[in-house]
């Protein structure tokens, strides 16, 4: 485990980088201007459409129609807003956070232990290669392939338009990705920290409840945000099981707003940026985070 | 306390086989080195007593108890890994008081227990830092004050050395060895390091191949090398080998090579023609127990092509067709590149060639 006995190695590393820098900033460098210019246009490329789809949902009626689009509105407008709350909208927020939430849950708790006998106990090789294999195929399989088969499943045993059942179905199809990708965090910690708990008179659970997860924090927290997402953005399958007030979530009811006739951009734009808020501050609060968790794998010796 | 009885140990993963049928008692309060080259077994074989790793077949007890179902945490057993293993994300005072934490001890008393041997490892001022901030030495005793501070009844040692600089390892093995003396706790310490095994065992086992090769004292694997792995693996300037034939030549037997004539004993004659009667074997011989004279008559007579010089002693490497022979000498020499010496050989080892064992 050289990567913790070498804190000098590391700040050297750093010194000698800062010096590099700083040299670098005293001098005019092309390299430097042309990655600053790239990341900004990076930055505006994502960022516009969140912005306009934001100030859309402000916007009066003839600000949205007006010709060049106004890129900063003329008067302020709520009327979407209120439009949306009247379509309780709350509702379908409510819908989403519980079932994305729990799905969440449901899946780290099955995918951690999933993750951890798949790299730390003795199984045969093979039938680790297949089990695991498998989940990356289901990982990797477009939802939509399985959303036909799991409906007919659905409707056989009655659970159509239950919150339980997109729960399940959540659960289901993520936990493959979420043990593929804690299996990678999981080999980066090495052996000897969990043993070393065993042979200090550490039973197998708590080695890993009070060493190995602790350790694995970032990246655990980071998986955890990725499913969060991933269940909050689903739209297919929530299309498919999902009929009623009672359990849309948000993606299908931003559909929703879209009517036949005269189609309100207000509304449907003030339901996306709800849909963007928490994802967006996902990303900011967590982006820490979210790089240190998902480059736990690719650095050996960190 | 307790001794550590290993019995007929074999281990195997998938078709490897890592231990073969190995027998080996290690004595209440003994410190026992494990010592052979990388891949040998002996890692595997600590894991073993340690509980990490179940044994094919055989048996290990520490004291009177068969351990070989039980998990590690009901051995009572200590393991100061290679790497340390220390818990980065604890203090240096949790990762030592982790072991006693488990055990439910009071609060007061984990307290003064880890104070007690952060100042025996002399490591006080670290115990508030994450190991992350202490350097390789620091660690070190950190992995150790965490072994000691449970008073187990065995500690295991997976190579602690291995890590840290030379100059500190001097110490430190020094350091282990007072402690295991003063703590009376029986010791496994696995090391491939030669000169670590000689200098701190009570009992050096060398193993090679998953097979014990001899048991004994260091100045007994030093001095009465089982076989030719035991005799090239221990002793910082390697045995000399000189391969050739027993004869007997004017009624007597003599070690004839194609470099050179050497007068055996009568009583290894004897020996030699009951073990090994086609006589053919190797002489083997350390580089302190060759004398030479300068002059330049007598029956083996050999050139100097090198001088190593030590400071505390020099070695002399010495070339006669084909053969090279490492020779120590005084630290002053006399001796110059390219001088002839005329070499007599003083308390030498046979082993025959078929099966690599000592005669005697």
């Amino acid at each position: 485990m050289a990567q913790s006995i070498t804190p000098d190695a590391a700040t050297g590393q750093t010194v000698t980088r800062a010096v590099a820098m700083a040299a670098q900033g005293r001098r005019f460098s092309l390299n430097r201007v042309l990655v600053v210019v790239v990341l900004y246009l990076a930055a505006f490329w994502t960022l516009v459409p969140m912005y306009w789809v934001a100030i859309t949902s402000v916007k009066s009626k003839l600000d949205l129609a007006h010709i060049p689009p106004r890129l900063f509105p003329a008067e302020f407008r709520y009327d979407a807003w209120v439009t949306i709350i009247d379509r309780r909208i709350l509702e379908n927020i409510f819908n989403s956070l519980v079932v994305a939430g729990i799905a969440t849950i449901i899946c780290l708790v099955v995918a951690v232990p999933a993750a951890y006998a798949a790299t730390r106990m003795r199984l045969p090789l093979k039938f680790v290669g297949i089990v695991v294999g498998l989940m990356g195929l289901v990982a990797l399989l477009p939802p939509i392939a399985s959303a036909i088969p799991l409906y007919d499943l659905a409707s056989y045993l009655r659970l159509i338009d239950k919150k339980y059942t997109l729960i399940i179905l959540y659960t289901v199809l993520n936990t493959a990705f979420a043990v593929w990708v804690l299996r990678g965090t999981f080999m980066d910690v090495p052996m000897d920290v969990e043993e070393a708990a065993l042979m200090d008179g550490d039973t197998r659970f708590g080695a890993v409840r009070r060493i190995l997860l602790p350790l694995i924090f970032p990246s655990l927290f980071s998986i955890a945000i990725l499913l969060f997402i991933f269940n909050w953005n689903e739209y297919i399958i929530a299309l498919f099981f999902v009929n009623s007030m009672d359990t849309m979530t948000l993606p299908i009811a931003i559909q929703g707003q879209i009517p036949q006739h005269e189609l309100d951009w207000g509304v449907v734009s003030a339901a996306g940026t709800i849909a963007i808020f928490p994802v967006l501050i996902a990303a900011f609060t967590l982006q820490r985070f979210l790089v240190r968790g998902l480059t736990f794998g690719v650095a050996s010796g960190q | 306390m307790a001794e550590v009885r290993i019995e007929a140990l074999t281990k195997y993963y998938g078709d490897t086989c890592a231990v073969n049928s190995l027998n080996l008692v290690v004595n209440d309060g003994d410190l026992v080195v494990l010592l052979g080259p990388s891949g040998c077994g002996k890692t595997t074989t600590m894991r073993c007593v340690a509980g990490l790793e179940r044994p094919t077949y055989g048996d290990i007890y520490i004291g009177e108890t068969r351990v070989n179902d039980l998990e590690p945490r009901e051995r009572d057993v200590a393991l100061v890994f290679q790497s340390y293993a220390l818990y980065p994300h604890f203090t240096a005072f949790d990762n030592i008081a982790y072991p006693l934490r488990l055990r439910k001890t009071p609060k007061q008393e984990i307290e003064r227990r880890v104070r007690d041997v952060a100042e025996l490892l002399g490591i006080t001022h670290t115990l508030e830092r994450p190991p992350g901030l202490c350097s390789g030495g620091e660690q070190q005793r950190i992995a150790l004050g965490r072994a000691i501070v449970r008073e187990p009844v065995v500690f295991l040692m997976d190579e602690p050395l291995s890590n840290i600089d030379a100059l500190l390892r001097v110490y430190m093995r020094a350091e282990i060895k007072r402690l295991q003396h003063e703590l009376g706790t029986t010791m496994i310490y696995v090391t491939h390091d030669q000169v670590e095994g000689m200098t701190m065992a009570d009992q050096i086992a060398v193993m090679n191949q998953g097979t014990l090769q001899q048991l004994g004292t260091p100045s007994e694997i030093y001095d009465l090398p089982a076989n030719n792995f035991v005799a090239r693996f221990v002793g910082s300037t390697p045995m000399n080998f000189i391969p050739g034939a027993l004869q007997t030549e004017n009624g007597s037997t003599v070690h004839k090579s194609d470099q050179f004539v050497i007068p055996v004993s009568a009583e290894m004659a004897d020996r030699a023609a009951e073990v090994c009667p086609g006589g053919q074997c190797t002489l083997g011989i350390r580089p302190e127990e060759i004398r030479f004279t300068m002059d330049e008559e007598g029956a083996n007579q050999a050139g100097v092509f090198l001088l190593e010089p030590l400071g505390s002693e020099t070695i002399l490497d010495i070339e006669k067709e084909g053969l090279l022979l490492k020779v120590k000498d005084v630290a002053a020499s006399q001796v110059r590149e390219g001088d002839t010496l005329s070499l007599s050989f003083n308390r030498f080892h046979l082993f025959d060639d078929a099966t690599g064992q000592a005669i005697r």
